[in-house]
């Protein structure tokens, strides 16, 4: 395996050269998969006419799949919906949709990721002793190759973790975190006191953050610029 | 390698069934950045066949737009020869950025709008029609007023704000630009085209939707909510900020007013009172209970105050007492005669 720092070392990851990207089409000839970067062809000449027309087929394309992909990192669906939006804002806004090298599709689930990955960090990560020096987000480009490896880790992690919950607490903190319902709703549904629903919240998100404490050292030997 | 990483691998991979040897596989594959596409592409497949959940991506896209206009605003009234304030503070975490951009539309709102905007008033028991520049017609009902940008709608949103009543025909531009009501409340009406009623005063808010569609931005709670309305219905929110939606047979009801036409369906003679003070400014109180709970139904039509108040007294067999500025509302065989 490569030193992840070495990787670093150099400063921008290559773009996609015209050789390159004929590589995955010819792969997608041979087994039959829809061919993206010509599937994104209406989508590329959309934004070039109208921007704001180009937002919105993508937008109705990839919200979903890219919102239930983002959930599996931070289990709850107004922060999956709020990250996958910040990055269809940032995109129209920087207009990075100019000035891509890769499909639509690799650059919002890059960002989608990258995007989770920081949000959890913050959330999970402050205990973490080497946390101090990366608060600035890795830019998306500069990210190593192994970064997409760690981040599959990291919600495989989060999965497993709330997987190993008891029933109730695990019912508990779905109930929480994924549908953002209120301490006392839950606690009237499931007729337990609010004082064991806070129980139980503060017993999943410790056991989460025990869980992935261990990644962050991974991690940021990974994504620190 | 390469060649050997399958895509149901790799979704096995993702569900974290693959096995030790099938993980290394597809890891020493993930880590040549020219299969990168196709693994989010992969990824993108995985998730369109098991799906977490299904978001309202309607509703998201819709909120997306709306803080893309936003943005505009604040560019717009920057500085000029300044950045956008998004540029030069590209880390901020956005909801930062958010409350910073209502902020300061507020607050230049709340400071331009005698400057920016042209008021058009009614007086008690009075109705006006009168046509926007871009061809929307607009009624207000009796002691409502309608604030319209002095100097012509300009930007990607056409602005007005409602105190009172009215009802709206809006005019489709060719450049479909958005037509937004804002009420005092946190609460606005977006439509492109369409005629609908909006009622915003103190004692709630409420607007019919005859044609077209529109959509509705409230605040519940500290959460900005959004729905989306079809014609027929009515919705109304309380003093609470409670939102409720009916279906109505008759939205055109909603502005009968219009007509100097008062149309009650089962209307309990408290509220009568309460539309009496907000169109013709009077004071009309009930002491029996009993009487304040009796309802109407029926279509009236009233040019003043007291063509309404002789129908209430015909219908309901009611007796009118005047005291100082408010009217006291009482059966006529009750004991208040011998008074």
């Amino acid at each position: 395996m490569v030193h992840p720092l070495l990787k670093i070392a150099s400063p921008k990851q290559p773009a996609l050269t015209p050789a390159m990207d004929d590589k995955p089409q010819d792969r997608n000839l041979r087994d039959g998969e829809p061919r993206q970067l010509d599937a994104e062809l209406l989508l590329r000449e959309t934004f070039a006419q109208d921007p704001r027309k180009g937002l919105e087929l993508l937008f109705r394309k990839y919200h979903a799949p890219l919102c239930s992909h983002a959930v599996r990192f931070v289990y709850s669906r107004q922060i999956a919906e709020d990250l996958v939006s910040e990055v269809f804002y940032q995109f129209y806004r920087t207009q990075a949709y100019q000035n891509i090298n890769t499909s639509y599709l690799s650059y919002l689930f890059r960002s989608v990721r990258n995007e989770a990955f920081t949000y959890l960090r913050r959330e999970f990560g402050r205990t973490a002793p080497l946390d101090l020096s990366s608060e600035n987000q890795p830019d998306v480009k500069q990210q190593a190759p192994d970064a997409e490896i760690q981040y599959n880790h990291l919600f495989m992690k989060v999965n497993e973790a709330i997987a190993q919950l008891p029933a109730q607490c695990q019912r508990v903190f779905l109930m929480s975190r994924f549908e953002n319902r209120k301490y006392h709703e839950i606690a009237e549904e499931l007729r337990i006191s609010p004082k064991t629903v806070e129980a139980h919240m503060a017993k999943a998100l410790r056991h989460l953050r025990e869980v992935l404490r261990g990644e962050w050292l991974l991690l940021l030997l990974i994504l620190i610029q | 390698m390469e060649s050997s990483i399958q895509k149901h691998i790799l979704f096995e991979y993702l569900a974290g069934r693959a096995t030790p040897l099938e993980k290394q596989a597809v890891e020493e594959w993930l880590k040549q950045e020219e299969n990168t596409e196709q693994f989010h592409r992969w990824v993108f497949e995985w998730e369109l066949q098991q799906p977490q959940y299904v978001p309202d991506s309607e509703a998201a896209f819709a909120a997306l737009l709306q803080r893309i206009d936003e943005q505009d605003e604040v560019v717009g009234s920057s500085v000029p020869g300044g950045l956008p304030m998004a540029r030069r503070l590209p880390h901020l975490n956005w909801r930062i950025a958010a409350s910073v951009t209502i902020l300061l539309c507020l607050a230049g709102w709340l400071l331009r709008k005698p400057l920016l905007y042209k008021a058009f008033n009614t007086d008690y028991g009075q109705t006006s029609a009168f046509v926007l520049e871009d061809g929307s017609h607009v009624t207000l009902n009796a002691n409502s007023t309608l604030w319209v940008p002095r100097f012509g709608f300009r930007g990607a949103v056409r602005e007005v704000l409602l105190e009172g009543e009215a009802e709206f025909s809006v005019r489709h531009t060719r450049d479909h630009r958005r037509f937004v009501v804002r009420t005092p409340k946190q609460f606005q009406v977006e439509v492109l085209g369409t005629e609908f009623t909006v009622y915003a005063r103190p004692r709630g808010t409420r607007v019919a939707l005859t044609k077209g569609r529109i959509r509705l931005d409230y605040q519940q709670g500290t959460q900005q909510k959004q729905l989306l309305m079809k014609p027929g219905e009515l919705a109304t929110m309380n003093q609470q900020g409670t939102l409720s939606i009916q279906k109505t047979d008759k939205p055109e009801l909603q502005a009968a007013w219009k007509e100097q036409r008062f149309v009650f369906n089962n209307t309990s003679i408290q509220e009568i009172c309460a539309l009496l003070e907000e169109n013709f400014g009077l004071q009309v109180r009930v002491d029996d209970a009993e009487i304040a709970n009796r309802t109407i139904t029926g279509n009236f039509k009233a040019q003043t105050a007291d063509d309404l108040l002789d129908v209430l007294q015909v219908v309901l067999d009611l007796k009118i007492r005047k005291e100082k500025n408010a009217l006291f509302l009482y059966n006529s065989d009750s004991s208040y005669n011998s008074l």
